[in-house]
């Protein structure tokens, strides 16, 4: 089943995975013994060469308002099939809606969420600890300090889980992250994503269209 | 609880279907059934001395029954001061007998006794003098109108709070009203123990202000409380004490029951969270005093086992859980997991994985959830108001439960708009009877 899957084209997989999310659950197996966490998305799978790093931060600019986090998510939603995700909210002003997430595939029994705007000092436990195989901060731009960017870029190597910090602006080359080894940049175009790779791989973009139906619904 | 020396007040309310069930099993009437149980247990008595109903009637003991404790309490301390002893039951005409007449002497002890529990716990706004004087006055209004205890009904409440202050009202819309003291929770209950509780005490040699210093002597006292008690805590009170002689009382809630045995030694959870309810509790303060010592008890324990979430012990959804378990108490700030509920309406369809989920439309929920295809992934905390463009196509359109609303509304809809404001941004705009507010963004 899961080979038929990556060999569909995108419009068939979209249209499939929408209705169907959690079907394949019992395809996949653990990421634990993997060296990548990959997408529910194929082509952002072969895109970042198999998924994003493990034992790494992964370093993504994405502006808030154009459902950007959505590509995030579908590596929560592959993640949340067998093993725990923890999904750090630093937004005060933003709160997760959580059947939106289900609808895209995440599984609610395996996807913790925390709010915290200090998750070294309110979540260290969690850190340095091996429970969760990929964790997600999503911070606001001032939140988290290079001591903070240090100290979980060297727990995540010693425990082996992937952490994806969300930053609300898009990544410049020229300055940046050094503790994070692959950082990518997604930005709006026409009812897609546009995804374009900055450090960690060879300079590539890709563009990945959106999920969401926008047609008018009647419920 | 334990009300004084002489009273015990017992809320039997808790667990009435077991009382139910009990004295069905005995093929007894309930008040009979607590009867004999009060009377052994309270009281001292043995099973061969109160076989008779007559027996147990006849028991040289004053025992009230009430919806209002504080009713109760007046009718117990009337009762003892007439020496008239027995078992009183509401709507008998001995209770009403009694109600009547009650003197102002006993209203006025007895409210003493409420302010004294209330001056224990300290609520906010409680000043004890000023509310004893309201009291005071209370009394001398109501005899120059020549009105008794049981005729407080004459006046209107809304006038003895405007006169007499909220805690003097409060006294009287107890007796008034016995179910607003469930709704306030005004009434200063307190928990009585049936067992010691594990406890400890510590006198610091040397006074000290950092939290270095105190941490091997807050473990070394762990170690001994882990050796009076096998069962998880879930609660803990520290009560710290000052060299300036004030005290600090710090409740301590643990999210999930953690056993102090499995850490002995190091105590890294419960030190965790003693520290950032420390941290928490002195926020604000310019200097904290000097540490004197303080006083550890264990105020709530579970002492049965958590609920296996499958039959095998090795599944990864067990280990799962008991990792995040454990991982709860750990961290300062809640983790939460979500479950979807069955319901169309935004916000009424998820609620966090440990509250009993309320099933609307379980025949729906193969349907539902694909509702949250077009919806953001992020709400906004504070939904704001917003000027939203006329003719604007709406995403979806949802019915307001309008079987829950009043028979003459009309059935409305919810109309939600994904609309791109100046900033470009995308947000989720509701549209309910000509209003709009921004519920969510998509992020």
């Amino acid at each position: 089943m899961t080979k038929i899957i990556h060999n569909a084209n995108d419009w068939i997989w979209n249209q499939v995975l929408s209705q169907f999310p959690i079907q394949f659950a019992t395809q996949m197996e653990s990421v634990a013994n993997h060296a990548k966490i990959p997408s529910v998305n194929p082509r952002l799978t072969q895109f970042l060469g198999g998924g994003i790093p493990k034992g790494a931060i992964t370093e993504i600019g994405i502006p808030v308002g154009f459902s950007g986090r959505s590509i995030v998510a579908d590596f929560v939603s592959h993640v949340t099939q067998t093993d725990l995700c923890l999904w750090v909210n630093g937004h005060s002003d933003m709160r997760v809606y959580p059947p939106a997430w289900i609808s895209r595939g995440v599984n609610p029994l395996k996807w913790v969420v925390a709010n915290s705007e200090s998750p070294v000092r309110q979540l260290k436990a969690s850190l340095m600890q091996p429970i969760f195989q990929l964790l997600v901060l999503d911070m606001e731009s001032h939140q988290l300090s290079a001591e903070d960017i240090a100290f979980i870029s060297m727990q995540a190597r010693i425990h082996r889980y992937a952490v994806i910090v969300i930053r609300p602006f898009l990544l410049s080359n020229r300055q940046g992250n050094t503790w994070a080894k692959l950082r990518v940049n997604v930005t709006p175009a026409q009812n897609q994503f546009h995804v374009s790779v900055i450090k960690g791989l060879s300079e590539r973009h890709v563009t990945i269209p959106h999920h969401v139906d926008t047609r008018a619904v009647r419920s | 609880m334990h009300w004084d020396s002489d009273h015990w007040i017992i809320d039997l309310d808790t667990f009435i279907p077991y009382w139910k069930a009990e004295a069905e099993a005995q093929r007894i009437p309930v008040v009979t059934l607590w009867k004999r149980i009060l009377s052994q247990q309270l009281f001292g008595y043995r099973a061969d001395e109160i076989q008779t109903p007559l027996a147990l009637e006849q028991l040289p003991i004053y025992a009230v029954w009430d919806r209002s404790p504080f009713r109760a309490l007046l009718l117990l301390s009337h009762m003892k001061h007439t020496q008239a002893t027995g078992w009183i039951l509401p709507g008998s005409p001995r209770y009403q007998q009694l109600w009547t007449s009650i003197t102002w002497d006993t209203w006025e002890s007895v409210a003493r006794q409420v302010l004294d529990h209330w001056d224990h716990r300290k609520p906010k706004g409680f000043n004890r003098s000023r509310v004893q004087h309201s009291l005071h006055r209370l009394r001398l209004t109501a005899e120059r109108l020549a009105l008794k205890p049981s005729q407080l009904d004459r006046l209107p409440i809304e006038g003895i709070q405007r006169r007499y202050g909220p805690w003097i009202a409060r006294l009287c819309q107890w007796i008034l009203d016995p179910k607003s003291i469930r709704n306030t929770h005004d009434f200063p209950w307190e928990t009585w123990y049936l067992s010691p509780r594990a406890q400890c005490q510590r006198h610091l040699d040397n006074p000290t202000r950092k939290w270095a210093e105190c941490t091997q002597e807050l473990i070394d006292d762990l170690d001994k409380i882990a050796h009076q008690t096998t069962a998880k805590i879930t609660e803990l009170e520290w009560l710290i004490r000052f060299t300036t002689e004030d005290t600090l009382r710090i409740p301590i809630r643990f999210r999930t029951p953690h056993a102090l045995r499995t850490e002995q030694g190091t105590h890294r959870t419960a030190l965790l969270q003693l520290m950032g309810a420390f941290t928490t509790a002195t926020k604000g303060r310019r200097q904290t005093p000097y540490i004197s010592g303080w006083h550890i008890t264990i105020t709530g324990t579970l002492s049965m086992g958590i609920d296996r979430l499958t039959l095998f012990e090795w599944s990864p959804d067990a280990e799962h859980q008991r990792q995040l378990d454990a991982l709860a108490n750990q961290v300062l700030t809640p983790l939460i997991r979500y479950q979807w509920v069955p319901h169309w309406t935004p916000g009424s369809d998820f609620n966090a994985i440990d509250q009993v989920p309320h099933h609307d439309l379980p025949h729906l929920s193969a349907i539902l959830p694909h509702a949250g295809v077009s919806r953001p992934l992020f709400t906004v905390t504070t939904p704001y108001e917003f000027r939203l463009p006329k003719h604007q196509a709406s995403l979806e359109a949802v019915m307001m439960p309008w079987w829950k609303q009043p028979p003459s509304t009309n059935a409305s809809h919810e109309r939600y708009h994904r609309y791109k404001d100046s900033n470009n941004r995308w947000l989720w705009v509701a549209q309910h009877g000509g209003k709009s507010e921004v519920r969510g963004i998509y992020a």
